[in-house]
């Protein structure tokens, strides 16, 4: 494999650009066009990180308030959509962790066999998607951080490299252990009869794929 | 199985179809002959299926969310300073973000703390430095009446939940704070709080019998309050007398007042001269 820093050339359209400094100089108005450009973006973020529609526009108000706060000491050295996918990864996951999970990981090492198709099944998928956002808050930093870019905001391993600005062969590694760590912490949660072993215990139907393409 | 499983670094690339072409075929190649990496990467696509599962966010309304967030940007260098409201705002501001600090906990709980919080000295200082910043006598009266709501408010939580300390400390502290402002009550506003009394009289009557000497004392207090003794409130409170509250028990509260005396009914019929206008302004009160 190859371990190539993507280095591209700026993102963003000039109008974009001038929004940013605009903004950066206390202008509300370019500021709300700003916000409306990526208002949708930071909101499903928070939102698959949260699953709850209330807690993802609190933090997204965060969010847009820090990039506010941050906008005149931005120097578009890189683009801004990195920059704001950066704040709003570090964001969803502080969030994450000042949520409370209603179930221990512990209380949850049995799911419920036999009920693929039936309400229970929901119920059980929404418990163990909460374990899962905690599990990944509470991952090590680096690897938090590159899973979230993946997770949450649906990044390639191309664009956590260019967020992030890390290496590709970087983000493989970090991905990698990030994904071993959490499988190895939600053991019993994942954990399936060996008859079983291809499927999940959740759902797979409405799955999102993630965005494995370029950008 | 002990052969080369370096392949294991790339299995998590692999299950995401991140890996190069020749890379991909050594994985699948390795993956083939190796039950224990098989088995792994089954383990890794289950894990994907699952990350992979996070729900869409339904729409959001943009309108409002630019609203909420505009009245949170911070305002660039404010063209008319009004002194004594950024003060205010500054103080409040500090004192909160110590009650962050010291506990840890959003910086706007201590607004709303009861007497049993460990928040709650630091609302009471900050009522006193919202009273120490506000000038303006319509102003503060209003602030001043916001206090003394606040601490009927604790106290009927305090009684509500048996504390009855507790419930009492507000209640002195209430009877003080209304000594003070009576004079410049209204009469809609002396009927307000002699309303709340009669309501916090009834829980804490449920609870013990000590606090009603100090509600009536309180109530007393609104009726004595300098008006002439024709008053129709204090004929309303004085044939209120039937009200089992009279009997001075105020003194078995501790306080040592003798507001209390026979008198003291706090008397559910304030309605009587309700509308009556304001009798209050400017009149020196009677204490």
């Amino acid at each position: 494999m190859e371990s190539v820093a993507v280095s591209e050339p700026l993102e963003g359209d000039a109008e974009e650009r001038r929004l940013i400094d605009r903004s950066a100089g206390g202008d509300q108005d370019a500021f709300r066009q700003l916000v409306q450009r990526y208002h949708r973006l930071v909101i499903s973020i928070a939102f698959r990180a949260l699953g709850d529609m209330s807690l993802a526009e609190d933090v997204s108000q965060e969010v847009f308030l820090k990039v506010y706060r941050g906008l005149p000491a931005y120097r578009h050295e890189k683009p801004f959509v990195h920059w704001l996918h950066r704040v709003a990864g570090n964001a969803v996951t502080d969030a994450i962790r000042r949520v409370k999970p209603i179930v221990s990981l512990d209380g949850m090492e049995q799911p419920p066999a036999g009920h693929e198709g039936d309400p229970q099944d929901l119920v059980v998928r929404h418990d163990l998607q909460r374990a899962v956002r905690h599990a990944i808050a509470k991952l090590p930093p680096p690897y938090r951080d590159a899973l979230a870019l993946q997770v949450f905001s649906e990044l390639s391993y191309e664009e956590i490299a260019r967020t992030l600005d890390i290496p590709l062969g970087t983000v493989m590694s970090r991905l990698n252990s990030a994904k071993r760590l959490l499988r190895d912490r939600l053991g019993g949660l994942m954990a399936t009869t060996p008859g079983d072993a291809g499927r999940p215990n959740t759902g797979r139907e409405g799955t999102v794929r993630f965005n494995r393409g370029r950008l | 199985m002990s052969v080369d499983h370096a392949a294991l670094d790339q299995l998590v690339p692999y299950a995401d179809e991140a890996l190069s072409l020749t890379d991909r075929a050594a994985v699948a190649e390795h993956v083939g002959g190796c039950p224990s990496c098989a088995l792994e990467l089954r383990r890794l696509q289950q894990l994907n299926a699952v990350l992979e599962g996070f729900p869409p966010a339904p729409p959001s309304n943009f309108a409002a969310f630019w609203m909420r967030l505009r009245a949170r940007l911070p305002v660039p260098a404010p063209a008319r300073p009004a002194f004594p409201v950024r003060r205010r705002a500054a103080l409040a501001f500090a004192l909160a973000a110590v009650a962050a600090l010291a506990v840890g906990t959003t910086a706007f709980a201590a607004g709303t703390a009861l007497p049993d919080s460990p928040l709650y000295p630091v609302k009471l200082g900050e009522e006193e430095l919202q009273l120490a910043v506000t000038f303006a006598p319509q102003a503060r009266l209003q602030a001043e009446i916001e206090i003394a709501n606040e601490r009927l408010r604790e106290a009927r939580a305090m009684a509500g939940i048996g504390k009855s300390r507790l419930a009492d400390q507000s209640l002195r502290d209430f009877r003080r704070l209304l000594a003070q402002i009576t004079p410049e009550l209204n009469q809609a506003e002396r009927a307000s709080f002699q309303l709340q009394l009669t309501a916090l009289q009834q829980v804490t009557a449920l609870h013990r019998p000590e606090p009603r000497g100090l509600v009536a004392t309180g109530a007393h207090l609104l009726g004595l309050s300098g008006e002439r003794p024709d008053d129709a409130t204090n004929q309303a409170v004085a044939q209120a007398g039937q009200t089992p509250t009279s009997t001075g028990t105020a003194t078995a509260t501790g306080t040592g007042d003798h507001h209390g005396g026979g008198s003291g009914g706090s008397g559910g019929d304030v309605g009587g001269d309700r509308g009556g206008g304001n009798h209050g302004g400017g009149k020196p009160g009677g204490h």
